[in-house]
């Protein structure tokens, strides 16, 4: 099938299945709501186009890499509920490529469904950046492992029914060499979640506290200590997701959007050749960023690694274009992008009448909430490190 | 032109008094207006470069952007530049209405902004119609910060085709719409249908002192966002030394040193452009004013954008979060960009100001 065919595939189906309330809330930029999320999930399921880049074998439909990217940018721009990123695009891999049969039959088809969310249990208050010295311990009591310790940074967790945690189980040797990668219920004893409110006002983040969580040894992700190596694995992935270009792409089309209907001294805002100027210098830069993706998919997609830090510059360059273009679109707005509009006041009582109705809601407590995506998934200092030790190795 | 470079032993003075008063506020939270506002009038920061003769203490606008930078490293609500710049236009138009608002029994603020302007300090679309002695007002004012706590609005109003003139409306006699803004100050928006309202300036008197307090405000305003600037920038600065990563404080990293140092010339220069505005505003000559006020809010919030974002920045995931205090500086350094013309339309006015 020709992309052309395959994209207008996709967005039929949108145009079927994806109630419009559902998009016109997906598109205010708010985070994302269990049941929407549900919803969506299930539809893709009964299509079979869940999960976008799993093996066929897994459950995944089959797709060339170009098929994903076209995929994920039309969901995006039709405001489609974004599936779990944790289960799907983290934690799945893993099971598929290091889990047991009976972790496979377990785990996979509930992720598939929709039926279950996955968190990341990752970072630790003093390991940030420098992941590798964590300390949330967990020690082999018979079929047990019993784990204590503190995760922070946990997106989703509150609605999350599992989440996949990285623990020391050794502080021999190097810091790397004594971690594990272990699967943990949330609902089991001992896990408490506190809510992190963002500089949004909204709800994402979560601190998990762990005290003496008993969890079954056969949750253990492949072997005691090496959770380390299938840590690095993902964390590749993640930055690939980080290309961030439907964003971009949708953020720039908002705010031209914007642009055309709001009226800047008795013109249209987009007739604004300086405005206009600036918004094509970001157009391009996208389209460079955009094409960069396209080569790093073509070579993966050819088995073919012309050695540059591919995933770095992605995320390096993905997040921080997403960022202009969030301000472009705040600035767009003018006086009133001023009001806050907060989540729940919009979901419990959209304000009637309010400055800034409805262009303006949701997109500043958005922009301040990406203000993380430079920090999060190593930030983009460490990814400019990244890149200097590929380029500087002697 | 008559920059002050250093400042008089009263002005320090003055900076170590509100510095140790804000150094006790908690900037994720908005003060008590009441009483903040009462506690100002009684310290003198709502006399400060009013002529004396009207109930202030002489000074100039070198006094009040003392006290509104330092406001705003403590991010205090109340809208203190709001009301020095109303003060301004009463001073000159109702010169008997200056001694209570320095008293702080009135808090009257200037409603000229509109959605279209964009910055443009004559783009004025509301109308004025006679109605016996009374006048009835009909426009949109935006982005009116201070609000809830105003009891009466200057608006300005297209007189005929005679020009923009200054009306007030009461608190409660216009639609107010109030609302809270994303960095946590009570603001509105005045909804004017046919609304009563009583003549303050007619154009010819209106135009001078109007273009005076709007680039005074622009200056003030850039003067209260260089304060946060200073302290996101302090706070950064200890993080660094606090926090470890790879065995180290990161205070070692190269990189984090040399963003740490570009913020530190991003809020010098702020500081250096503000006291050239603030130099412009003393000497009074219209239109080189008008250009450097452009100039300093242009220049202040490319800066402050800078800082604060690299304020969080550094930080990494803390740095996002509600209850540490970066963020909510660089809420007010956005909001600030984002009221009457960003730094991108005030490089656009100083290119017009210049061709004229």
């Amino acid at each position: 099938m020709t992309d052309d065919l395959f994209r207008q595939e996709v967005k039929a189906f949108i145009a079927a299945e994806l109630p419009r309330d559902m998009a016109a809330r997906t598109l205010l930029g708010y985070h994302p709501h269990r049941p929407d999320v549900e919803f969506w999930t299930a539809k893709l399921h009964a299509r079979g186009w869940s999960a976008m880049s799993w093996p066929v074998e897994y459950g995944g439909p089959g797709w060339t890499l170009n098929q994903r990217h076209i995929f994920e940018e039309e969901c995006f721009i039709a405001g489609c509920p974004a599936v779990n990123p944790q289960a799907f695009a983290l934690v799945g891999p893993i099971i598929y490529a290091l889990g047991t049969e009976a972790q496979k039959q377990r785990f996979l088809p509930p992720i598939l469904q929709g039926t279950h969310f996955w968190a990341q249990g990752f970072s630790e208050p003093n390991s940030g950046s420098d992941l590798a010295s964590l300390k949330t311990r967990a020690i082999r009591d018979g079929d047990e492992y019993v784990v204590n310790g503190q995760k922070i940074w946990t997106s989703e967790a509150h609605y999350c029914d599992w989440i996949f945690l990285l623990v020391r189980t050794s502080t021999e040797g190097k810091p790397q060499a004594g971690i594990s990668f272990l699967l943990a219920d949330l609902k089991s004893p001992g896990i408490t979640i506190r809510p992190i409110i963002g500089i949004d006002g909204g709800h994402i983040l979560n601190e998990v506290f762990l005290e003496d969580v008993r969890v079954p040894a056969e949750n253990l992700i492949g072997e005691e200590n090496k959770g380390w190596t299938y840590a690095k694995q993902l964390l590749g992935a993640e930055r690939t997701h980080s290309a961030e270009v439907p964003r971009c792409k949708g953020l720039l089309a908002r705010a031209k959007a914007v642009a055309a209907a709001i009226t800047a001294r008795g013109r249209p805002l987009i007739d604004n050749p300086h405005f206009a100027r600036r918004l094509a210098q970001l157009e391009i830069e996208i389209l460079a960023h955009e094409a960069t993706l396209w080569r790093c998919v073509s070579e993966e997609e050819a088995g073919v690694n012309l050695g540059s830090p591919t995933p770095s510059i992605l995320k390096v360059k993905g997040t921080e274009l997403a960022q202009r273009a969030g301000a472009i679109l705040v600035e767009a707005l003018g006086d009133d992008a001023l009001p806050e509009y907060l989540e729940r006041d919009y979901f419990m009582a959209p304000p009637a009448g309010a400055p800034g109705e409805p262009l303006a809601y949701g997109v500043v407590s958005d922009f301040l909430y990406r203000r993380s995506m430079t920090i999060y998934g190593g930030t983009n200092e460490v990814q400019r490190n990244i890149i200097a030790s590929q380029l500087l190795r002697g | 032109m008559a920059i002050q470079f250093i400042p008089s032993e009263v002005q320090t003075m003055l900076r170590d008094g509100l510095r140790r008063w804000g150094g006790e506020r908690d900037v994720r939270v908005a003060e008590d207006f009441a009483q903040t506002w009462q506690f100002a009038a009684k310290q003198g920061w709502l006399m400060a470069g009013l002529p004396e003769e009207l109930g202030g203490l002489g000074g100039d606008v070198f006094d009040m952007a003392v006290i509104a930078e330092e406001f705003g490293r403590a991010l205090v609500r109340a809208p203190y530049v709001e009301v020095t710049v109303a003060a301004t236009v009463l001073a000159s138009v109702a010169a008997d209405r200056v001694a209570a608002i320095v008293g702080g029994e009135t808090c009257p603020l200037l409603a000229h902004d509109e959605p279209d302007a964009r910055g443009d300090h004559d783009w004025v679309s509301t109308t004025a119609e006679a109605d016996g002695s009374d006048w009835l007002l009909t426009g949109l004012k935006s982005g009116i910060v201070g609000a809830g706590e105003a009891d009466s609005f200057l608006v300005t109003a297209q007189l005929g085709d005679r020009g923009i003139a200054v009306f007030e409306v009461a608190a409660g006699d216009g639609p107010l719409h109030t609302f809270v803004t994303f960095d946590d100050r009570s603001a509105g928006n005045l909804r004017l249908e046919a609304t009563r309202a009583t003549l303050l300036a007619a154009p010819d008197a209106a135009a001078p002192v109007l273009s005076a307090a709007l680039d005074q405000r622009l200056v003030l305003e850039s003067a209260e966002v260089l304060g946060a600037m200073e302290r996101a920038q302090e706070i950064t600065q200890e993080y660094l030394l606090t926090r470890k990563q790879y065995g180290h404080v990161i205070a070692d990293f190269q990189a984090l040193r040399h963003r740490i140092a570009d913020m530190f010339i991003e809020t010098e220069q702020a500081r250096s452009i503000i006291l050239r505005g603030l130099g412009a505003l003393v000497d009074g000559d219209s239109a080189p004013r008008a250009l450097m006020a452009a100039a300093v809010k242009a220049r202040v919030t490319q800066a402050a954008l800078f800082v604060c974002g690299n304020a969080i920045q550094l930080h990494g995931g803390i740095g996002v979060t509600d209850e540490y205090p970066v963020g909510h500086f660089y809420k007010r350094a956005l909001a600030f960009d984002q009221r009457h013309g960003g730094s991108a339309r005030q490089v656009e006015r100083f290119a017009e100001l210049s061709a004229r």
